[in-house]
């Protein structure tokens, strides 16, 4: 990696120069100043990088290779380096970090300058300053973005993300005004405005002074006033506010669209005396499922309760879906797609707590099921309450299905649980094989069906 | 810091007094566990001191009595024991052999002075029979100078051993050698066992010098090592060990805020809520950027109804999305209970924000939305004909028993229990000035029933029990005030201040026309708060659940039963109730299910989703599995119902027990709390109800409910019979009390003769007084 990293940083200085040396003049034109200026960019963050040490993430090697072909566009004649350079950008504040952000940012300018009419390089803009915690210059930005995006759909995230960042900028000003609002030498302003000025508060302060500034404000008035005060008690109010505004956007809906919360007793009920089938989503199950009048149809859709696991990327979009288990995996599972498949039930296994919380804020779709499990199930296996097993080794998570079958077999209520296509590509790992074999009452003639006893 | 005074942490010499009041573990079979060291003479206590020492590190969640056997030592030579371990009772003893004469403990584990605890005696604690002990080989068998677990019950009484070696061989439970490992088999250089939990140096204390005496030596800490030691070990920690190795704090160094909050925690669990406020405003001042500490605090304040400052500190705690939930929650209560209904609403709402699937924050919601609906759609009724009636008024998935007590409770005044006839008055919602006017524009107000006066559920500074009324505004009261069929809850152990609610307890039974209390076990224990003159003003008036078969004409006829046996369980405040002993609860209640489900299906009956623990528990350690009635979903009609047609109902609530027997169902109480027993008293059955503590549960248990089976005529019969006392003494109560209310006899005219009073019942305790009219007038 550090070869392919100090070739890849000649190849860009060769191209677009040193830092504060002007590029060679290509034969036949070459690319515009601005690709030039952007790869010196990415020049400089290489360096940076090689001087940090050996390189082992995921992120870094691909924002290395996007940088890779972003070098290779600048230099291929003909080509469209522009995409390469959203790319790139994206990779770089994906990467994380301050000197990703910084990256894109430049990358951003560099591509609003090229192209101002292109949307993606606005909202490129607007991320990379809302990351650096520019929320005023990200909102310009965002607004740059809308202007130019005719697909409504697809500038709801956008338009989200301008919300929140209004929000936050309107708890400060609420909050400015609440303590320099009390009438000119009443009792309460002496003292407020000593306050509010001292911590230069303000929504266009960076976010990381904003924070500090409004703790601060906080901290003055309630010294002052003591917490009783009702505008203490409203300053706090908005303070908080703020601080989880800068955490996430809001939940559009809350209620989740009607979607009653369970726990394990409102799923012990839900699977009382129920037959079930949790059926693996294979494309020979999906074709086998939806061909009308085939056995396996008819099969499935004799239980009362189908489940479904993870995203189903075979079983028809009307496929009947009682229960949808899913597990998140990966460092920033609420970056996953929106659960949008219906489902009568909904349970999401993961861990820790506030991962779990995220991605439930963040993917669950209003409408799209009429009961979603609470915390109390979001870890079955490993859950005191529950099944207590040992934390399992992290590289060897249970299965989806396996973690949905043990908590069925656990709370022991449906009046029959049967496996449907868990065999050839979608057989489950040795050990869940294991546990399932040693409970299997009977595997029918199809070698489609297991029947836990 | 003084040697004996542990005031900073559990409050007053006289509030330490006061809380002996609520230790009933004679009434609940509590098993009472004690540590037991004889120490022959001032040159042993540099052991007692390592011992102590080893033994809070290496068990640092574990804290009983450590009983201190001596030959007369002066008080003073425990002064450094006593900053090491905050429950230590020296006592004079005649020898070591005193060990075995502690009458006043169920199980003891005796050590001495040599020995050094290195690793985790949850097992030794667990342990339920004879007396156990390390065998050693040859003729003396059990040693005098090791380590044993003494069940006191095993012995033989009068006379007990006079020494370990005379124990009988029946009675000894050996244990394995790593419970009691001799230093001298290690001689100077043999590495001591990994495993090993307790290190024995007798006879070896001189010439032990290798890795046995270097792990003896770990122990050998000043107090300030041993402190920071003790306080840096991850893990749970005994709250009593902790408050006494964590205060005071060391002068000159701020704490550890997260040590501050555990501290705190400590005091909010046991009541002590203005200690909380103190220790945590101090800390957090200045500090809006600790959450999880303004939570606590909020929490706190909010027990105290500094309802004001609560909100500022609960909102601080909704800045991290990780406590916003419950902090939210907390909000959306405490605003309901304030009257602000549409805040609450929006705070349930901004707690879903944060985590959708809360379930707290969207029974808050649900709530609060039903409020708002009805408040639009009020019926028109005219107040003076109604009654005001204060209680716990469960909705949603709450408790079952709170949802059946209030309408048995109405349907002793009215036929119509509905509320056209009655205003509602939730016990938790502040009485102001306008709730104070809502009240006296009624007929009268009934306070009851149910274990109102409970200090900790619901918390508020106000009454210090669960009506959160301001004693000004109690004494503003004009309407007859009857409290009816309330109960005094407080649990075996359990600490709280009671200066505020005796005072409130004081005013209420001033004001009252009438104050009848559900046992006679409550009547005791609230009299022992109230001067004499008072005193004579308390009653017994039975749970009306008990009676319900009078209540409603349909429960009497003669019911169809089922081939059923139902088990309840209650799971708040789950270490009062069980102790150690959870594990050996569950295993004998496994086998008690096993020999009934011959006779009987057994199912569950939850009367709350968090009972239904007992089902995973039970599901995980015994592989059974049982279908559940989640009695919390269902309508009160249902409820009796389902207990009218089954054959038993073997319950930890007292409702579990209380309804179902007023239904004319046989009951077998699991006694983890006073209340039941003082139940049973009542009616002359106390063989109906079984200690979870009891070694023997499973076997009696099965044995009474197989009994009952096999008879079940006669137990019914048994029932009705014992129903007719409670009748009887309610029906002379409600005469009483129509006299305040004015209101005509529900149950028509004449009612059936009094009968005999319960054999229980004190001479003339449960005899109305001539008229409530002629009651002299309060001021």
């Amino acid at each position: 990696m550090g070869q392919t990293l100090t070739g890849l940083l000649t190849s860009v200085r060769a191209i677009a120069g040193r830092p504060g040396t002007p590029p060679r003049a290509r034969p036949g034109g070459g690319p515009d100043p601005e690709l030039l200026a952007a790869l010196r960019h990415c020049g400089d963050h290489l360096a940076a990088l090689a001087a940090s040490g050996p390189l082992t993430d995921a992120r870094r090697t691909r924002l290395i290779a996007s940088i890779g072909a972003l070098t290779t566009a600048c230099s291929t004649p003909g080509a469209d380096a522009f995409d390469a350079l959203l790319r790139t950008g994206q990779q770089a504040l994906d990467n994380g970090g301050d000197a990703g952000a910084r990256l894109a940012l430049a990358l951003a300018d560099e591509a609003t300058a090229l192209r101002a009419r292109s949307k993606g390089a606005w909202r490129l803009r607007g991320n990379a300053l809302d990351a650096l915690g520019r929320s005023e210059e990200a909102v310009t930005a965002y607004e740059r973005h809308l202007a130019l995006q005719q697909n409504t759909a697809a500038s709801r995230d956008v338009e989200r993300r301008i919300a929140t960042l209004r929000a936050a900028g309107d708890r400060i000003d609420e909050a400015l005004a609440l303590v320099g609002g009390v009438s000119e030498g009443g009792e309460g302003a002496i003292g407020a405005g000593v306050a509010a000025g001292a911590v230069g508060l303000s929504r266009h302060l960076h976010a990381a002074d904003a924070l500090a500034a409004f703790t601060e404000l906080v901290r003055l008035r309630t010294a002052e006033r003591g917490a009783a005060d009702p505008a203490v008690r409203r300053l706090a109010a908005l303070y908080a506010e703020h601080r989880r505004l800068a955490d996430r956007d809001p939940m559009a809906d809350p209620l989740l669209g009607g979607a009653e919360p369970i726990g394990v007793p409102g799923l012990r009920r839900f699977l009382a005396g129920r037959t079930v089938c949790l059926v693996a989503d294979t494309p020979h199950t999906a074709e086998q499922e939806q061909a009308s009048g085939s056995s396996p149809g008819a099969l499935i859709g004799g239980y009362d309760l189908v489940v479904r696991c993870d995203a189903v990327r075979h079983a028809a979009p009307t496929a009947r879906t009682d229960l949808h288990a899913v597990t998140l995996r990966g460092d920033s599972p609420w970056k996953g797609p929106r659960w949008d498949r219906r489902a009568t039930a909904r349970l999401v296994f993961g861990d820790p707590l506030p991962h779990w919380r995220l991605a439930l804020r963040s993917r669950l779709v209003p409408g799209a099921q009429d009961r979603i499990g609470d915390a109390t199930l979001r870890r079955p296996l490993h859950d005191p309450a529950l099944l207590a097993e040992a934390a399992a080794h992290a590289d060897e998570p249970a299965s989806t299905a396996f973690t949905v079958l043990r908590l069925l077999d656990f709370l022991g209520t449906p009046a029959r649980v049967d496996l449907i296509g868990f065999e050839g590509p979608a057989a489950l790992p040795p050990r869940e094989r294991e546990w399932i074999g040693a409970r299997t009452g009977r595997t029918d003639d199809t070698a489609v069906r297991i029947t836990l006893r | 810091m003084t040697t004996h005074d542990s005031s900073p942490v559990t409050g007053s010499a006289s509030d330490a007094a006061s809380s002996s009041a609520d230790d009933r573990r004679a009434v609940t079979g509590k098993r009472r566990i004690a540590f037991a060291v004889y120490v022959a003479d001032a040159g042993r206590l540099p052991g007692l001191q390592d011992l102590l020492r080893s033994l809070a590190l290496t068990n640092p969640a574990l804290c009983e009595d450590v009983v201190v056997l001596h030959p007369g030592l002066p008080d003073a030579a425990f002064d450094a024991a006593h900053r090491l371990h905050p429950r230590l009772i020296p006592r004079t003893a005649a020898g070591p052999h005193d060990v075995f004469r502690l009458d006043d403990y169920d199980t003891v584990i005796a050590l001495t002075p040599a020995l050094v605890v290195l690793g985790r005696l949850d097992d030794l604690l667990r342990l339920r029979t004879g007396v156990a002990a390390v065998p050693r080989p040859g003729p003396d068998g059990v040693p005098d100078d090791g380590l044993l677990v003494i069940q006191r019950q095993d012995l033989d009484h009068p006379v007990p051993p006079a020494g370990a070696p005379d124990i009988p061989e029946s009675l000894l439970v050996p244990l394995d050698s790593r419970y009691d490992f001799r230093a001298l088999r290690l001689g100077d250089d043999l590495a001591v066992p990994e495993g090993v939990v307790v290190l024995n140096f007798a006879g070896a204390e001189a010439t032990c010098t290798g890795p046995a005496q270097e792990a003896r030596a770990r122990h050998d800490l000043d107090d300030e090592a041993f402190r920071a030691a003790y306080l840096a070990l991850p893990g749970a920690k005994h709250p009593d060990l902790l408050l006494h190795l964590a205060l005071p704090f060391p002068d000159g160094s701020r704490p550890p805020i997260d040590l501050v909050r555990q501290l705190a925690e400590i005091h909010r669990g046991r009541g002590h809520h203005d200690l909380a406020v103190s220790l945590l405003g101090e800390a957090v001042a200045g500090r809006p950027d600790l959450p999880r500490c303004h939570e606590t605090l909020g929490v706190c304040l909010m027990a105290l109804s500094r309802y004001e400052e609560a909100e500022t500190h609960l909102l601080l705690a909704t800045a991290s999305p990780d406590f916003a939930p419950r902090a939210y929650g907390q909000l959306a209560r405490m605003a309901w209970l304030l009257g602000r209904t549409e805040d609450a609403r929006m705070y349930a709402l901004a707690g879903l924000e944060s985590d959708p699937t809360d379930a707290n924050c969207r029974a808050w919601y649900v709530r609060t939305s039903e409020m708002v609906a009805a408040g639009a759609a009020a019926p028109d009724t005219s107040p003076g004909e109604q009654l005001a009636h204060v209680a716990l008024f469960a909705e949603g998935d709450e408790n079952a028993g709170d949802k059946v007590l209030p309408e048995a409770v109405r349907s002793c005044f009215t036929a119509d229990t509905g509320p056209g006839r009655w205003h509602q008055q939730h016990a938790h919602l502040l009485v102001d000035e306008a709730g104070l006017e809502r009240l006296n524009a009624r007929r009268a107000v009934i306070v009851g029933g149910g274990g109102l006066f409970l200090p900790d559920t619901a918390p508020n500074g106000n009454s210090g029990w669960q009506w959160n009324i301001p004693d000004d505004v109690l004494a503003r009261i004009t309407a007859p005030l009857a409290v009816f069929a309330v109960g005094y809850n407080v649990f075996d152990g359990q600490r709280y201040r009671r200066e505020r609610f005796a005072a409130s307890l004081r005013a209420l039974v001033e004001r009252s026309a009438f104050f009848g209390l559900r046992n006679h076990g409550s009547v005791a224990r609230v009299r022992e708060l109230l001067p004499a003159s008072l005193g004579e003003k308390v009653r017994y008036q039975p749970c009306p659940t008990t009676v319900a078969r009078h209540l409603d004409a349909r429960l009497a006829e003669p019911a169809v039963r089922e081939d059923t046996v139902l088990i309840n369980c209650a799971y708040d405040r789950a270490g009062l109730r069980f102790g150690h002993d959870y594990g050996h609860f569950l295993a004998e209640m496994a086998a008690a299910i096993r020999a009934i489900s011959g006779a009987a299906e057994v199912r569950y009956a939850a009367h709350m989703p968090a009972d239904e623990r007992f089902v995973d528990d039970l599901r995980r350690e015994h592989g059974l599995t049982h279908p559940v009635e989640p009695l919390y979903l269902l309508s009160n009609d249902a409820i009796r119902d389902l207990y009218r047609r089954t054959r038993l109902v073997i319950g930890m609530r007292g409702h579990a027990g209380m309804i179902p027997f007023g239904c004319g169902t046989p009951v077998i109480s699991l006694v983890s709390h006073p209340k039941l027993a003082y139940f049973l008293a009542d009616i002359d059955r106390p063989d109906w109800g079984v200690s979870v503590h009891e070694r023997a549960l499973g076997a009696r248990l099965a044995e009474r409910a197989l009994a009952v089976l096999a008879d079940h005529p006669a137990a019914v019969a048994d029932v009705h019979d014992r129903q007719r006392t409670l009748w009887s003494v309610t029906r002379e109560n409600l005469a009483l009390l129509r006299e305040l209310t004015g209101l005509p006899d529900p149950f028509g005219e004449p009612g059936p003769g009094p009968v005999v009073p319960a054999p229980r019942s004190a001479a003339g305790e449960d005899r109305a007084a001539p008229s409530l009219r002629a009651a002299p007038p309060t001021p």
